[in-house]
């Protein structure tokens, strides 16, 4: 039986490269036109499915952004020293210098008590309740900022516990914890954004299912006639899946046109607000690897919804 | 070159046999009329042979090989041995005589050249040479009888299954549809035409094979 069915089989089609090449451009053009004589369906489908992967793509690309923004963001006054009170001003100096050579150090700010009471008189209302006071309760500040390679809150903690050998300081905070918040925000928001696309992507994959299931219904006779004059599975899918792909193409095409259309709205009003702050943030596009990745995501979405769908509607029907 | 043995088909959805323990044997070039009364199981035998239905018992020899047990996958391979014609055409209607006359080429991967040279001398048979680029829908229902004939022979199959060729046309056209069968019955090829026009068959003198409720009553011409 088994080498019966050998013999069945298409002897003369030993595998020829240059026919199976023709074969499968003759698909891939041929799907195109079939799509381009219904233009208006097929870009349809193509901008639901811009629109669906552009929510993703646009808010991986706004998180990109904002992890921008907060990386720029100076970090000069990074860390304050409380002194002891017993400290004098002359030894805070001292100190103050001595943190300064340290090579992790860029820069420190010594804020003397006597100054900053009186400016904490001044703005704060407090005045005639802190001329009660018998004596000064602020102590003398050191501020820190470390240098660039030291800006992150890891070698920040390395040395905040350096610091602390020292005996005339008695608190050192870092003013890093909102950033470490955004960080961790924009960490959740990261997430929230794999789940999304995840969701989105699944949607993607139905609605290509759902459009080449509708193709297959409107081409059902030709299907029936090719498959009596033996066309094998391969043959009658291979139209379908290359129209998933084209969906695929298309739609990932426009949906990153899509997100680059709205960083180019946002850019001018971005611009307008970064140099109010004196920033020289500006928004940055979609990388190449990234619409690389977007591209890739839906042309495989588009291939594998439709290879599905075909595959079931093929199976259903032979015997 | 075909052969029943004791085949019987029963649909899943109607509970009486279409076909009931059927045996026939039709020879390598022998050319034979399927005949019977609506519903005698005509279809479903010819279905059998093109594996569009598997038998509910028994078997149905194509060449030596028992077809009602070929997997799947190699049911595509059969089918091109087999050149089908039916009654209602089964043409593509949005593409012209030549895309139509070409497909089983294309499905086995002939070159472009040999796709050309051969649905010209499929059509130049059933006189359609010129005729090419015509849509289907602009034929005449004799011509386009004659398209489907082209592109179940385009392939040079060993054996051809009809199925009432000529139900929709008057006579004059199906004599000569008929005569077109005998042509490639003397070059060799295998024929077996399904058709209640017993008046034309009887005029041909060749073997009848007549069903009657799923049953061969003859099957000696």
């Amino acid at each position: 039986m088994a080498n019966r069915r050998q013999t069945i089989q298409h002897p003369r089609q030993a595998f020829n490269l240059k026919l199976y090449l023709h074969i499968h451009l003759h698909s891939f053009f041929s799907s195109l036109g079939r799509l381009a004589r219904a233009p208006f369906n097929f870009m349809m489908t193509v901008g639901v499915i811009a629109i669906t992967l552009s929510l993703p793509a646009g808010m991986l690309v706004s998180i990109e952004n904002l992890k921008a923004v907060s990386g720029q963001i100076d970090l000069t006054h990074n860390l304050s020293i409380f002194l002891k009170h017993t400290v004098s001003l002359d030894k805070a100096k001292e100190l103050a210098n001595t943190i300064e050579s340290d090579h992790k150090v860029a820069q420190t700010t010594l804020i003397d008590k006597q100054a900053a009471l009186e400016e904490f008189r001044q703005h704060s209302g407090f005045g005639s309740a802190l001329s009660s006071l018998g004596e000064n309760p602020l102590p003398h500040v050191i501020q820190v900022s470390p240098v660039i390679s030291f800006n992150n809150p890891a070698a920040l903690k390395s040395l905040v516990i350096e610091l602390k050998q020292h005996p005339e300081i008695k608190l050192v905070q870092m003013d890093m914890s909102w950033l470490e918040r955004l960080n961790a925000l924009l960490h959740i928001a990261q997430r929230g954004v794999t789940l999304i696309t995840i969701l989105l992507g699944i949607a993607v994959l139905l609605i290509i299912s759902n459009t080449i299931r509708l193709e297959l219904q409107n081409r059902r006779a030709e299907i029936d006639i090719t498959r009596l004059v033996g066309a094998t599975h391969a043959f009658i899918k291979r139209p379908f899946i290359y129209s998933g792909f084209w969906y695929g193409l298309l739609g990932g095409i426009g949906a990153c046109l899509l997100v680059t259309l709205a960083l180019w709205l946002l850019d001018g009003p971005t611009n307008a607000l970064s140099s109010l702050y004196n920033s020289p943030f500006s928004i940055s596009y979609m990388s190449f690897g990234s619409i690389v990745f977007w591209l890739a995501l839906s042309v495989i979405l588009g291939i594998v919804g439709s290879w599905v769908v075909v595959t079931r509607h093929l199976n259903d029907l032979e015997q | 070159m075909l052969q029943f043995i004791n085949v019987s088909k029963r649909y899943p959805a109607g509970g009486a046999d279409a076909l009931k323990n059927v045996n026939f044997e039709l020879g390598q070039g022998e050319m034979a009329f399927l005949t019977g009364h609506s519903g005698a199981g005509k279809s479903t035998l010819l279905k059998l042979i093109a594996l569009l239905e598997r038998s509910t018992q028994g078997q149905v020899m194509l060449d030596n090989q028992n077809i009602g047990r070929v997997a799947k996958r190699h049911v595509p391979y059969i089918r091109r041995k087999i050149g089908m014609i039916f009654q209602d055409h089964r043409l593509l209607h949005d593409r012209s005589v030549f895309d139509n006359v070409a497909l089983p080429l294309i499905i086995s991967g002939h070159r472009h050249q040999e796709i050309h040279r051969r649905v010209r001398a499929a059509l130049d048979k059933v006189g359609l040479l010129g005729k090419e680029q015509r849509l289907p829908i602009s034929l005449s229902g004799g011509e386009q009888q004659r398209v489907g004939i082209a592109r179940a022979v385009v392939n040079k199959p060993p054996m051809i299954l009809a199925d009432e060729p000529t139900g929709n046309l008057d006579p004059a056209l199906s004599a000569e549809i008929m005569q077109l069968f005998e042509q490639f019955n003397q070059v060799g090829v295998t024929v077996l035409i399904a058709s209640h026009d017993l008046a034309l068959i009887n005029r041909m003198g060749y073997r009848q094979l007549t069903l009657a409720n799923g049953e061969m009553v003859t099957s000696n011409g």
